[in-house]
């Protein structure tokens, strides 16, 4: 894919590449949820997303001679950190069948049998999941709670696979950010 | 396996629908060249098409500007939103007391290290000041000083019939050398006192000759003799320390600490005697013992005799005695949160009900060797458990959940803003 850099992203790019700072904190804004919201969605741990997404930028930066010859910034920043993805991944799914009896962690949360140890996260997770779209929340809600495949869930709601997966994968980047916080196990009392 | 089943399997992955089976399947694709060719190019796909490019929030936006430019070391231009983390909800309440539950996992928390800079607190320097460790100072019979955490393992010194062993672990050991018949013991007298003293942010154990082992926390000391004689075992101590006392009816273990007398025969127990703390309190988890109080202040001869009964007192294990500063009697709670009171010892702050700002910032002090300034006043009050392993930074974003404080670091000054 080659999209031209639109007229303000090259402004941008040389401005970044002189060592304008302002220049790099807009790019920056431009392109951090993209970045993020990939990682998160392929690593599936917040803090190796982030450390992706520092890591790229933080590239960026260092690199930033480099940018004025960049015909395409977006696919730049995904050479940046392809490397970095891929074995993350892969670091990820060894982990995942080394402990091969931990499911994805709300999946497994769901069970009955677990809801007293994880009673705290359990219910933090339920928040979680009332602050899902509507949308979200059916398609979490029939793929975890009634085991639904994908192609049964998009017959339920009369949506495509793709539509569940995209759903699916937001719901549960929501969920990584909201579970992740220490409110999890944070309780307020008023005496 | 062709492109579509790979494509398949990795979007069961990133949706966690990959059965344990598909798991290893899709485990051993990846480690050939050929399926490392389909994953980048859609992983390609997926970022330039936007895939799952989600909401982003304002907390994480502030998040990741700060560990992007905290690493390039310029300043994110424009406003830096000030986001309460995860205060939104409770912005409204009014707590009286906050209560921090964080049981324990640091691992599950590490992510939060990056500390964000805010214009108005800045907790940015907070990140490298780590906390505290196994440092201590050995103080000889004769007065030379071993400084502990730079000694190398192993024997570091005789003290008459005991061998002083240094461990890698943080740990002082008295072994008992009997019959090392040199002629070199007969000139030690047998009532060498060595003292283990910690500075701030350190913490340090202690196997005395007869075997028992003493914890001891940051700012805090102990004195003993290398070996026991007579009728009792005697150690002096300041700050705090948690003991486990071997058993020996013969020669009772007596704990000194500022005006307390812990008598015990073998037992486990803490005591908590900083100076800075409103009471003195000595925790007992196992066995039993004796507490007594030295006569404090002149209280008159009528007093004396009406307070007489609680000037002692004995501990079943599971209770807490706690003499409060100034002529208060000697009380026993018999509920105490035992967890709370040995949490330093199992590398953990922990805060009860009642703690207030000030008593959580004593020992947040004491344990990153920081000074801590106060601005304005509270009286809410914090509980909850951390670890201690955690950088100030992290320590000081979860209390800072509680919406007690605010904080803002500079150098080694912690200046605590009251909400």
């Amino acid at each position: 894919m080659n999209q031209n850099p639109s007229h303000t992203e090259k402004e941008l790019l040389i401005g970044v590449a002189a060592g304008n700072e302002e220049a790099f904190s807009r790019l920056v804004n431009l392109y951090r949820n993209k970045v993020f919201s990939h990682a998160l969605t392929f690593v599936k741990s917040y803090e190796e997303a982030e450390e992706i997404t520092q890591d790229i930028f933080v590239k960026v930066w260092a690199n930033r001679h480099r940018l004025p010859e960049v015909k395409d910034f977006k696919n730049y920043l995904f050479i940046l950190g392809r490397n970095h993805l891929v074995s993350a991944i892969r670091k990820k799914v060894m982990d995942t069948i080394s402990n091969n009896d931990e499911e994805d962690i709300p999946g497994t949360l769901l069970l009955p049998d677990t809801q007293v140890e994880y009673k705290e996260t359990y219910r933090h997770l339920i928040n979680g999941l009332d602050r899902l779209p509507p949308q979200q929340k059916a398609v979490f809600t029939l793929s975890r709670m009634e085991n639904l495949s994908h192609a049964e869930i998009g017959e339920r709601l009369g949506i495509s696979k793709r539509t569940v997966k995209f759903h699916l994968v937001q719901a549960l980047n929501f969920l990584r950010e909201y579970l992740r916080y220490p409110g999890l196990l944070l309780i307020v009392w008023l005496f | 396996m062709n492109e579509q089943a790979f494509k398949e399997l990795l979007d069961q992955y990133i949706t966690g629908r990959l059965s344990h089976e598909n798991q290893s399947t899709f485990a051993m694709l990846l480690e050939k060249p050929e399926y490392q060719a389909m994953l980048e190019a859609e992983l390609e796909r997926s970022f330039m098409d936007d895939e799952f490019e989600g909401t982003e929030t304002a907390e994480r936006k502030a998040r990741l500007n700060t560990l992007i430019f905290e690493k390039i070391a310029v300043k994110p231009q424009g406003p830096v939103h000030r986001v309460h983390f995860l205060r939104r909800s409770w912005v409204k309440i009014t707590a009286a007391a906050a209560i921090l539950l964080l049981m324990g996992s640091v691992a599950y928390y590490s992510w939060l290290k990056p500390v964000k800079k805010e214009t108005v607190a800045s907790l940015g320097p907070a990140a490298n000041i780590l906390p505290g460790g196994n440092k201590a100072t050995l103080t000889l019979g004769d007065g030379s000083v071993i400084v502990l955490d730079s000694a190398a393992n192993g024997a570091i010194a005789q003290q008459g019939n005991s061998q002083i062993k240094k461990t890698k672990n943080g740990e002082l050991i008295y072994a008992q050398t009997q019959n090392s018949g040199g002629p070199l013991t007969t000139h030690h007298s047998p009532l060498a006192f060595n003292t283990l003293a910690t500075p701030r942010g350190g913490q340090y154990q202690l196997v005395l000759p007869d075997g028992s082992k003493v914890w001891l926390n940051a700012v805090s000391s102990i004195t003993y003799p290398a070996s026991f004689t007579g009728t009792e075992r005697r150690v002096e101590i300041t700050g705090e320390a948690y003991f486990e006392v071997t058993h020996n009816k013969k020669m009772p273990f007596v704990v000194t600490a500022n005006g307390t007398n812990v008598t015990v025969l073998g037992t486990h127990f803490n005591v908590n005697a900083y100076a800075y703390e409103n009471a003195r309190r000595v925790t007992l988890l196992e066995g039993s013992v004796k507490v007594s109080q030295s006569a404090i202040g002149p209280a008159s001869k009528r007093e004396q005799s009406a307070n007489n009964a609680e000037r002692s007192v004995v501990l079943r294990p599971g209770e807490q005695a706690v003499m409060a500063v100034g002529h208060s009697p000697l009380t026993i709670d018999h509920s105490p949160d035992l967890e709370q009171a040995v949490a330093w010892k199992n590398g953990k702050f922990s805060f009860g009900e009642t703690a207030d700002i000030h008593s959580v910032m004593n020992q947040v002090a004491d344990w990153y060797n920081v000074n801590v300034v106060y601005k304005g006043a509270t009286n809410k009050h914090i509980s909850g458990t951390i670890s201690r392993n955690v950088n100030l930074g992290l320590l000081l974003q979860l209390l800072k959940t509680t919406g007690v404080a605010d904080f803002n670091v500079e150098g080694k000054t912690v200046e605590v803003i009251m909400n």
